[in-house]
């Protein structure tokens, strides 16, 4: 639901310094120079401009002392338009009408050479002119938190993991994102967005006695929101126990190699999400747009509306409307009203996420796109990028400790490690942070070097639990990577705890490793 | 842009920075890419950042702005040198160069590369399109230039100028039934040196070779990388060379002592700022000027990449690096190789390569488009895509010939590697 600018003001009274929209320099008006830009590409079909201010602050600690203090702004246009058929972008660093000028020339100029690489023109989907603003809810702004409270926040932790014994290295980092936007476009679009993002990790490392063995927990936490989703992340309380469980990796065993039964946490499971259903459910990688790197798709789309992907309790959602939603704002980059709408229904692929030039592509559905287009920065060019893709939560009331209770031999995954996926997403192989085998019905003792491998399909059809609201839980991350040039997009994925029946697990122990310890020397 | 950087410095000095160094980087990047046998989104994008780092004491930050002027150049300067003193101390921070000798690196500037105008890069696809379209194929790729060029300069008397151009031109050739795939990718400072037309034929080629694929058995295998599968391969292992980690246990190479011969013969890794293939930038950490670095040679383990601070801390010298590598190329001719490659298993290029277990420096990945079986020196019998769960340590070490060529990917220039003992784990009906 977009917000208002007048529910913008009483959400502004929240801000240290009554600060809401610093917003992109008043002068030249973003306005005129968007207008410029649309006039400039007059003969073009459509033609929309972006002017994007982005501010970006990092801390980084090591042990006892800061490491890094970095802060990054900028400010440009980018212009793009669909003339003689074909797309055109550029963009310039000089946000003014002669800038805008420029960048409208040179998009115009590509179009028309890549005309003739056409066989159809380029048709986007209608949507309406829209005239609003929008902005992430925040209580505290990130980037008005002094660096001197982030560093001495994350020294704090870092300190309260090396009270542990054993633990040789501790990293902290905090980063906070700001991305202002006005958005014009030719239909008569004028949409300003302030999209705020916040990250806090902890990497903490426990070296063993013997010369190479060392094993890492982390904790991070990647929201659309302001500073008080740091602070919720109570890094300081959180380190020690975080540094005991790193060490005690040091000693635990290795996985049973074999079908094991998996209950995976919302820390761990968001990303198995992402790679399986969310990137597979993107109709540009289906219908081909993104063969030459990011890869195509096992649900095509003659498959749409039969193909089980999962088991009848599971159902997926895209949605970029959830509150701390990485992904989450009221317009997306094609000046489209963004919105929730399922993937994945009871099991059955329903629906791609979409934009507005896939309009007349088989997969579409329609009339009006999903809402998914996203530019990383002013000088990138819009394309299909992830909304929020959640599991819903279970119908029935259960718990995680409930779930655990009922499973009478498994491991527990919680937190993210390796992560592989083919290039149409069919099979994975995924590994965690930290794992418990689970003995008849109780987290019994820790395991390390545990992985899991699957194929998309099976996986999901093997979902027999899932836990209800009151467990679910978004995680994300700022930096999920697709496109030529590479952009990153920052996206969430919600879900409760999930039990999984027989999936192949791994001893993900290098091959050498796994022989000496097996006693056949290396 | 010197004078920019010139300001920069001065502004950031008056404000109270006792250390001020001003990086600018103007770029422009222009790209074309293709799907379905047709042009999809292109653009020229020009940017231009100004970095200024200051320190005072053992304080120090840095920021970035794009407005260069008078009034974004003193606010940048003012925000940062208020940002320092509000910054916690850093123990580990050093003073930047002095007054340095900066390599000039050709082979990373060509101006016909810099010059290229949206019809041009549409004159370069159009042959991939047409090769496609005329097999009936559908083709799907990417077309892009730049050029970048960066002036530096320091309140410690470093100062220096670097420019720099790239090329790159992929596409991936399917059936229109998704049942076959075939990729083909070049990368240079030269756009010259990118044949678009070769490459779309070993595109084509590929995919309409792969017929009726078998799967690959889990278990050791001898397999036949290209230089972008080796590439692929070994981005993580420049992590692993870190003198940190290694000192703190926290790294495979941990295990491997300086001096030590760990890996096949051939094997050099080596980073040099004046590389032909892999250029890299004239100044590393601290503005120091880059230097030739060679961290395994004769496949012996010779030095680690050691930081400035990490030197100090352990009287041991800094490596300053330009920020590429290379694996340098051996003895065997391309027809060699593939005559001593009689059953591997020809892999063009690798995908999704993730980091398994750091203390055996395994990754996990999967093989893309279409590999092959090698018989009689040709690709032969088509093979399943499979996921492969390697230690690149002990690749390195299974090396069996290395080939002469290397080939710009990324950061990392390689050549062709047949490998023994390389190890598939499973079999995907991914095409």
């Amino acid at each position: 639901m977009p917000i208002s600018r007048r529910a913008l003001l009483g959400t502004a009274a929240l801000l240290p310094a009554a600060r809401a929209f610093a917003w992109i320099p008043e002068r030249p008006r973003p306005r005129d120079v968007a207008a410029a830009a649309l006039a400039a590409a007059k003969a073009a079909r459509f033609a929309d401009v972006r002017l994007v201010r982005r501010r970006d602050e990092v801390v980084n600690t090591r042990d006892d002392h800061v490491i890094a203090v970095r802060r990054g702004s900028s400010y440009g246009i980018g212009v793009r338009v669909v003339h003689k058929g074909a797309w055109g972008f550029a963009a310039v660093p000089d946000a003014t009408p002669q800038g805008a000028r420029t960048a409208a020339e040179r998009a115009m100029a590509i179009a028309e050479a890549n005309a003739a690489l056409r066989r159809a023109p380029v048709e986007l989907a209608s949507e309406p002119a829209h005239k609003d603003t929008w902005q992430t809810p925040i209580e505290k702004d990130p980037l008005r938190v002094p660096v001197a409270a982030k560093a001495a926040l994350l020294i704090e932790a870092n300190a309260a993991a090396r009270t542990v014994p054993g633990i040789r290295s501790v990293r902290g980092h905090l980063e906070s994102v700001a991305e202002e936007k006005a958005y014009f476009s030719s239909e008569g679009s004028a949409i300003e967005q302030m999209l705020t993002r916040v990250a806090g990790s902890l990497q903490i490392s426990a070296v063993g006695e013997e010369r190479g063995d060392f094993e890492t927990r982390h904790i991070h936490r990647e929201m659309g929101g302001g500073y008080e989703e740091i602070e919720a992340l109570r890094l300081v309380e959180t380190a020690p126990r975080l540094a005991r469980e790193a060490r005690e990796k040091l000693k635990a065993d290795r996985p049973r190699p074999g079908k094991r039964d998996l209950v995976l946490d919302p820390s761990h499971l968001w990303l198995t999400i992402h790679e399986s259903i969310g990137h597979s459910t993107e109709l540009d990688r289906v219908l081909g747009f993104e063969a030459n790197f990011a890869g195509t798709s096992f649900a095509t789309v003659d498959k749409l509306g039969t193909l089980r992907v999962g088991s009848p309790l599971v159902s997926l959602y895209a949605d970029r409307t959830t509150r701390g939603g990485l992904a989450t704002c009221a317009y997306d980059d094609d000046g489209a009203a963004t919105s929730r709408f399922d993937l994945i229904k009871d099991g059955v692929l329903v629906a791609y996420q979409t934009v507005r030039d896939q309009r007349g592509l088989p997969g579409f559905g329609g009339p009006r796109s999903g809402g998914c287009s996203y530019a990383q920065s002013w000088a990138a060019v819009p394309f299909q990028r992830m909304p929020n893709v959640s599991l819903a939560p279970g119908a029935s009331l259960l718990t995680l400790e409930e779930l655990i209770a009922s499973t009478e031999s498994g491991i527990y995954i919680a937190g993210n490690g390796s992560y592989s996926i083919d290039h149409q997403r069919r099979h994975f192989q995924f590994g965690g942070d930290m794992f418990w085998e689970i003995e008849k019905g109780k987290l019994a003792r820790p395991l390390r070097r545990v992985a899991y491998a699957a194929d998309t399909v099976e996986f999901w059809s093997s979902c027999d639990a899932i836990c209800d609201a009151r467990e679910f839980r978004l995680h994300g991350s700022f930096n999920d990577g697709k496109g030529e040039p590479s952009q990153s997009n920052a996206v969430s994925h919600g879900c409760p705890p999930a039990r999984f029946r027989g999936i192949q697990v791994l001893d993900a122990s290098g091959t050498r490793r796994r022989r000496a310890a097996e006693g056949e020397g290396e | 842009m010197k004078d920019v950087c010139e300001r920069a410095v001065k502004l950031a000095r008056e404000a109270g920075a006792a250390e001020a160094t001003a990086t600018l980087t103007w770029s422009r990047h222009a790209h074309l890419r293709f799907a379905l046998n047709e042009a999809s989104t292109s653009g020229d994008i020009e940017r231009r950042a100004l970095e200024l780092h200051a320190a005072i004491g053992q304080r120090q930050a840095s920021a970035t702005t794009e407005d260069l002027s008078p009034g974004g150049l003193a606010d940048l300067a003012e925000d940062l040198v208020d940002l320092v003193k509000r910054s916690p101390e850093d123990p580990e921070h050093l003073p930047g160069a002095g007054p340095q000798r900066y390599a000039r690196i050709a082979a990373a500037f060509d101006a016909a590369t810099a010059e290229m105008s949206p019809q041009a890069r549409a004159r370069a696809v159009g042959p991939v399109l047409e090769a496609s379209s005329k097999a009936g194929l559908v083709a799907a790729g990417f077309h892009e230039v730049a050029v970048t060029r960066t002036w530096r300069l320091s309140s410690t008397g470093a100062s220096g100028t670097h420019e720099n151009t790239r090329a790159r031109l992929s596409a991936t050739v399917r059936r229109a039934d998704g049942t076959a795939s075939g990729w083909a990718g070049a990368e240079s400072h030269r756009l010259g040196a990118i044949d678009g037309q070769a490459l779309a034929r070993a595109a084509v080629e590929r995919c309409k070779s792969w017929v009726d694929p078998t799967a690959v058995e889990p278990g050791p295998a001898l397999v036949l990388l290209d230089p972008a599968a080796v590439a692929g391969l070994l981005g993580s292992a420049a992590m692993a060379l870190d003198a940190r980690t290694v000192d703190e246990g926290r790294s495979a190479f941990a295990r491997i002592d300086i001096g030590q011969k760990a890996f096949a013969d051939g094997v050099s890794l080596i980073s040099a700022p004046d590389d032909p293939v892999a250029p890299g930038s004239p100044w590393g950490e601290g503005g120091f000027a880059a230097q030739r670095h060679a961290f395994i040679e004769g496949g012996a383990l010779r030095e680690l990449r050691r930081t400035r601070h990490w030197a100090k801390k352990t009287g041991k010298p800094a490596t300053i690096t330009g920020g590429t590598m290379q694996l340098a190329g051996g003895t065997a001719s391309r027809d060699e190789l593939w005559a001593r490659a009689e059953g591997a298993i020809y892999i063009p290029h690798v995908w999704y390569v993730r980091m398994l277990d750091p203390q055996t420096l395994s990754v996990t990945g999967v093989t893309r488009d279409s590999i092959f079986r090698v018989e009689k020196g040709k690709p032969a019998r088509a093979l399943k895509t499979f996921r492969f769960n390697q230690s690149i340590t002990d690749m390195l070490k299974n090396v069996v010939a290395i080939g002469k060529d290397v080939e710009l990917h990324g950061r990392w220039a390689a050549p062709a590697l047949l490998v023994k003992d390389f190890h598939v784990s499973a079999s995907s009906d991914a095409v």
